[in-house]
């Protein structure tokens, strides 16, 4: 199966430099070629997302990108840094970071404690400032509360700083990752089906919530998510996925016509879409 | 928000919100100087008051709290699960008692204690408070803790990559080899102090006693060097864990991918810990060498000492430093009371009824625990009664109990007696650092109290 | 200086396939239950302790007079039936009346299996009493006692390792890691303490009697020169022999088990993913509890082969004990954790590798060897010379 014919350079335009440049990544398990040569575009600022039927690999795909797999082929590049074959830490110390499909917070700490621990990557202490406590070390746990604070603020978690992790929601939790994932300033954020799970109230309150986020802290967002409601209404360019290969890439409108997206979701090319128009129940496809 | 921006922010913030230039270090020193205090007040005023058994007792508490708060450390928390901890103090002991021993021939020609007041257990107050022999012993500690933590490190690097069966197994196996590798060198001990001052220094460890053991140290251990270790060990426990780094170490407990999602190198933290660990370990093992009624034989140092300091961990609680020191101190008292199994049920009727009964009336919910202390009290009667009257010395069954103890919470209770949580934090768990630490904006507390160490 | 090379050889590979059986049962569990039975190891001291027990309660090898097997290990096997028994009770009248979550606690035992091992108990020992008074009139096929003894061994082992998954394990199957371990150390710390107690085992160390006369198969090499002097030839002992021949009969027959059997794929099944074969309507709890008995068995067998070999027994929370198993979880992971092969071939190859050293480097450091192996394979191939490497699923 070729890509479709619409990757110019998948970004749309030469206009943004781009930011996450991923190209010909590919992995197999086993014998089985979970994702063979994905390539992906970003510019600064692009809200874009992946979508595909279960199973396609898109969660392989962000494994891949955060170097929780190693990748058989292709590079990764964020910016000027190249990312292929830095481990996940050196990742997301490079501006890369990530929610997971199935919650992975740290349940037995508080919410509060769970942001300040993504704080640790930006900040400069050592174990003997630990120890003796000096002047900076103090200075440093205070603004790494204030600015925990302040995104638990933004993410109306604050209330519920001290409670438990997994003492939480649901709705709750997902928030509380994306926030995570934020406190470690990122420049690329990567959201794995956040909307999973929540009812139509909760997911529109999300779409408002990842647009505000993405204009107030300039970040650049690859979603997955199976809801394509929310997909098409916020995404500006989509990539499918299916069966490890890129099958469509193009606008929300594009995508919808496709019919080979159209295929891989329902198996047959009749007509109409089975794909909806931006809706406002946001049921899944 | 870019790494550079909050970078900035965060140092910026960080000057602005840090206390006053003159207050820091004496914030930063307050703690350890409490722990000088508390060891001299135990030396010089509570030690006379007490006779030799007792003493000997409370070192051994001491030295096992040092213990069970370094292993908390790795297994509490990382999460990590090293199982042969007294390893480390084997070499901590072996190191610390070749230094003071031949060093004392070196430098006074003969291997007797030529230490003050706070190293006397024995004697009286007729030294001054401190002297060279204390300094020698306080370097050797050193010295041998150095060497444990380099230990650490050579054994934690590798097998820190690993899964947690092979590091087990790992940290038992290298147990194991240091027990074998210090009795496999000679039985000689050098005592003639012409021959060790023509031996040179490097020669000089070879002759560690080997399998029968390194007799003849000076006592140099008493209830001040081992209650200022361990108090020393219990701050920088705490202080580690609440901060950022505790944070980063609990984290690599609670989920490793998400800790190296968010940035943590986690084999970098988990070597880290290991080797703090390692360190203390290596100190509480030169206390014990020098302890009064301790010959220094590795045969002890085995995996029966590593298990019985990874039993007072998980009992208390992986995680919980107070829930480590509390168990050690229970369980360093318990093969006391199993020798003489004391009659309880005089204070279970004066005292323990009384208050449950009020305890539950307060609260419902507390109906389940007040029933199980009264099973566990019941328990014991019936344990004393049994053994009374079958003849049978309990103290053989220590480890019997112990071992069912361990499979029962297992299964149980996994958490232990306090799971992740401090004493002070049982209604419900702070966040990891003080309230008070809040710069601006932040709200008040809701639970715990304010704590700034 | 081949005669050496042929000795160390011989001892090595003797050792090695007592190895190899003992590391089958830590591979075989954790390819089940993908974790690390610390346990295993007082198994092998329970059955090499057990052969002793039984071995001088009936009298044999010239040993005391031939009173009967000592009553407290009848006892001890009723109590261990009669636990089987009452569990199964618990779980079948408990059904409707005691809460759920009690019940999820409550392991269902199955008597059969039990009172199944029991009953081979007391043949076993009805048959070695009877056989005494017959064989001790040919001292040469005195052996052949042997043989009811280790299948003695074995059953005993067998009901050991049986309740130990049914207790401890089973209700920890889905608990973290770190507590099934830790439970692991709780039941190996149990077995040891227990065995060391003065109406067991006790602390001190035993003589095995040799039921196998030491008499060398063959002879090696060995000459007589013309002054009748002798040199000594390199020996294999009979004991040797019959050592690593029932080892390797043994694991030839585990080999079938497991590869040619139904029951040897239900295994495998389990192993690969047990929600799966509990779907396809494999029993999956009596499969596990299954592989834990073979495991004990065949350590129970390398228990009383080791003991016939070197006859001093310690107690049984001696250091020598602990390092053993120490070795043959070494030889598990070296041939590769969860693979019934690499079990069988990293026990040889530890067995080569500590025997080679003792003799030609130094005999004190053979442990290093071992354990300096296992650093090199976890550090450079952590899954083990026939193992394969699985990316875990985020």
């Amino acid at each position: 199966m070729t890509p479709h014919a619409a990757t110019t350079n998948g970004s749309g335009a030469g206009a943004a430099p781009l930011l996450l440049d991923v190209d010909g990544i590919s992995i197999s398990f086993g014998g089985l070629k979970a994702v063979s040569s994905f390539s992906l575009k970003l510019p600064k600022g692009r809200l874009a997302g992946l979508i595909g039927p279960n199973g396609a690999g898109k969660t392989t795909v962000f494994n891949l990108l955060t170097g929780v797999y190693k990748s058989d082929t292709g590079t990764i590049r964020l910016g000027d840094r190249v990312l292929t074959g830095l481990k996940p830490y050196q990742r997301a110390a490079a501006g890369l970071a990530r929610t997971f499909q199935n919650i992975r917070l740290f349940p037995d700490l508080s919410v509060l404690d769970n942001v300040r621990i993504a704080c640790h990557l930006r900040a400069r202490e050592t174990m003997a400032g630990a120890i003796f406590r000096s002047r900076y070390h103090t200075g440093e746990e205070r603004a790494m509360t204030t600015l925990s604070m302040e995104l638990l603020e933004i993410f109306d978690l604050a209330h519920r700083c001290d409670e438990q992790a997994k003492n939480l929601p649901y709705g709750d939790q997902r928030r509380l990752e994306i926030a995570r994932a934020l406190a470690t300033s990122p420049k690329v954020l990567l959201l794995d089906e956040p909307a999973a799970g929540m009812n139509p109230q909760e997911k529109r309150e999300l779409r408002d919530l990842i647009r505000s986020i993405r204009d107030r802290f300039g970040l650049t967002i690859l979603l997955i998510e199976h809801d394509m409601g929310l997909v098409m209404d916020i995404c500006e360019r989509i990539t499918v996925l299916d069966h490890g290969v890129i099958i469509a890439e193009g606008t929300p409108g594009e995508v919808q016509q496709n019919p080979r997206v159209i295929e891989a979701y329902l198996g047959s090319t009749e007509g109409g879409s089975p794909v909806p128009a931006a809706s406002a129940n946001g049921e899944e496809a | 928000m870019t790494d550079t921006t909050t970078s900035n922010r965060l140092r910026e913030e960080a000057l602005r919100l840090r206390p006053s230039a003159a207050l820091a270090p004496v914030r930063s020193a307050a703690p350890f100087l409490a722990c000088i205090l508390l060891a001299v007040v135990l030396q010089v005023w509570v030690r006379p008051l007490m006779g030799d058994f007792y003493a000997k007792l409370l070192l051994d508490i001491g030295t096992n709290v040092i213990l069970a708060v370094s292993l908390t450390m790795v297994n509490g928390f990382t999460g990590q699960f090293s199982i042969g901890h007294a390893a480390f103090m084997a070499v901590g002991a072996y190191t610390s008692a070749a230094i003071v021993y031949y060093g004392s021939f070196r430098l006074w020609g003969d291997p007797l204690m030529h230490g003050g007041t706070l190293s006397a257990m024995m004697h009286g107050r007729s030294d001054p408070l401190l002297m060279s022999g204390d300094l020698l012993f306080l370097g050797s500690l050193v010295a041998g803790g150095l060497l444990a933590a380099v230990c650490g490190y050579v054994v934690g690097l590798p097998s820190l990559r690993l899964k947690g069966d092979y590091l087990a197994i790992v940290t038992l196996g290298f147990g194991e080899i240091v027990r074998v590798l210090i009795q496999s060198q000679t039985t000689d001990t050098l005592y003639d102090p012409e021959q060790i001052a023509q031996t040179p220094i490097y020669e000089l460890p070879r002759y560690l006693g080997g399998a029968l053991g390194f007799s003849g140290l000076p006592f140099y251990s008493s209830l001040f060097w081992a209650w200022l270790a361990a108090a020393v060990t219990l701050v920088v426990a705490f202080r580690l864990k609440y901060s950022t780094y505790g944070r980063a170490f609990l984290s690599i407990r609670e989920d490793e991918i998400a800790a190296e999602a968010m940035g943590i190198h986690t084999t970098r933290y988990k070597v880290r810990a290991f080797v703090i660990a390692a360190f203390f370990a290596g100190v509480a093992g030169g206390i014990f060498a020098h302890t009064v009624g301790v010959q220094l034989n590795a045969q002890e140092l085995g995996f029966q000492k590593s298990f019985d300091i990874l039993i007072m961990v998980v009992l208390g609680g992986l995680g919980s430093i107070s829930g480590a020191a509390i168990a050690a101190v229970i369980l360093t008292i318990l093969p006391e009371l199993l020798r003489q199994p004391p009659c309880i049920w005089g204070w279970a009727m004066a005292f323990i009824v009384p208050a449950a009964v009020l305890w539950i009336a307060l609260s419902r919910r507390r109906v389940r625990t007040a029933v199980l202390i009264a099973l566990a009290l019941g328990a014991w009667e019936a344990m004393r009664w049994l053994a009374r009257e079958t003849g049978a010395n309990l103290a053989d069954y220590r480890m019997v109990l112990y071992a069912l103890a361990l499979i029962i919470m297992m299964i149980v209770r996994p958490q232990g007696l306090l799971g992740i949580r401090e004493v002070w934090e049982l209604r419900r768990p702070r966040p990891l650092a003080a309230r008070g630490d809040r710069g601006a904006g932040g709200e008040p507390g809701t639970a715990g109290g304010r704590v700034s160490l | 200086m081949i005669e050496k090379c042929l000795q160390t050889l011989i001892d090595a590979l003797s050792v090695g396939s007592l190895y190899a059986l003992i590391a089958l049962g830590y591979t075989m569990v954790y390819g089940i239950l993908k974790f690390i039975n610390f346990a295993h190891s007082d198994v092998f001291v329970l059955g090499a302790w057990m052969s002793f027990t039984v071995a001088v309660g009936v009298g044999w090898g010239g040993a005391a007079s031939g009173s009967p097997v000592a009553d407290w290990v009848w006892i001890l096997l009723g109590a261990l039936g009669a636990a089987g028994v009452l569990m199964t009770l618990w779980e079948r009248l408990g059904r409707g009346a005691t809460p759920e979550a009690i019940r999820a606690r409550v392991p269902a035992t199955a008597v059969g299996p039990v009172l199944l091992l029991v009953a081979a108990w007391g043949a076993g020992c009805t048959a070695l009493v009877l056989l005494a008074g017959v064989l001790r009139r040919t001292p040469s096929l005195e052996f052949l006692g042997g043989g009811v003894i280790l299948v003695m061994a074995m059953a005993t082992c067998g009901v050991v390792g049986f309740c130990i998954e049914r207790l401890a394990y089973k209700p920890l199957r889905n608990a973290p890691r770190l507590n099934v371990l830790i439970t692991a150390i709780g039941v190996s710390l149990l077995l040891q303490n227990l065995g060391q107690l003065n109406w067991m085992f006790g602390t001190r160390p035993q003589p095995m009697p040799p039921l196998v006369p030491a008499v060398p198969l063959f002879e090696i090499g060995g000459s007589t020169d013309a002054a009748g002097h002798s040199t000594a030839g390199v020996k294999i002992w009979l004991v040797d022999v019959i050592g690593a021949g029932t080892a390797v009969a043994l694991m030839i027959a585990l080999d079938w088990l497991v590869f040619r059997t139904k029951l040897g794929r239900a295994m495998r099944a389990v192993s690969y993913n047990p929600a799966n074969a509990s779907l396809m309507g494999i029993p999956v709890d009596r499969v596990i509890s299954f592989t834990f008995v073979l495991g004990a068995m065949l350590a129970a067998a390398a228990g009383f082969l080791y003991s016939q070999k070197y006859s001093g027994l310690n107690q049984p929370a001696a250091a020598t004990w602990v390092l053993l198993g120490l070795k043959a979880f070494v030889a598990a992971v070296v041939g590769g954790i969860g693979k019934i092969r690499g079990a069988m071939l990293g026990g040889l190859l530890i067995g080569l590798l500590e025997f080679f050293g003792a003799a030609y480097i130094s005999p004190e450091l053979r442990d290093l060897y071992v354990f300096s192996l296992l650093i090199l394979v976890l550090l450079f191939r952590p899954s083990g010379l026939l193992g394969s490497t699985a990316a875990e699923k985020v």
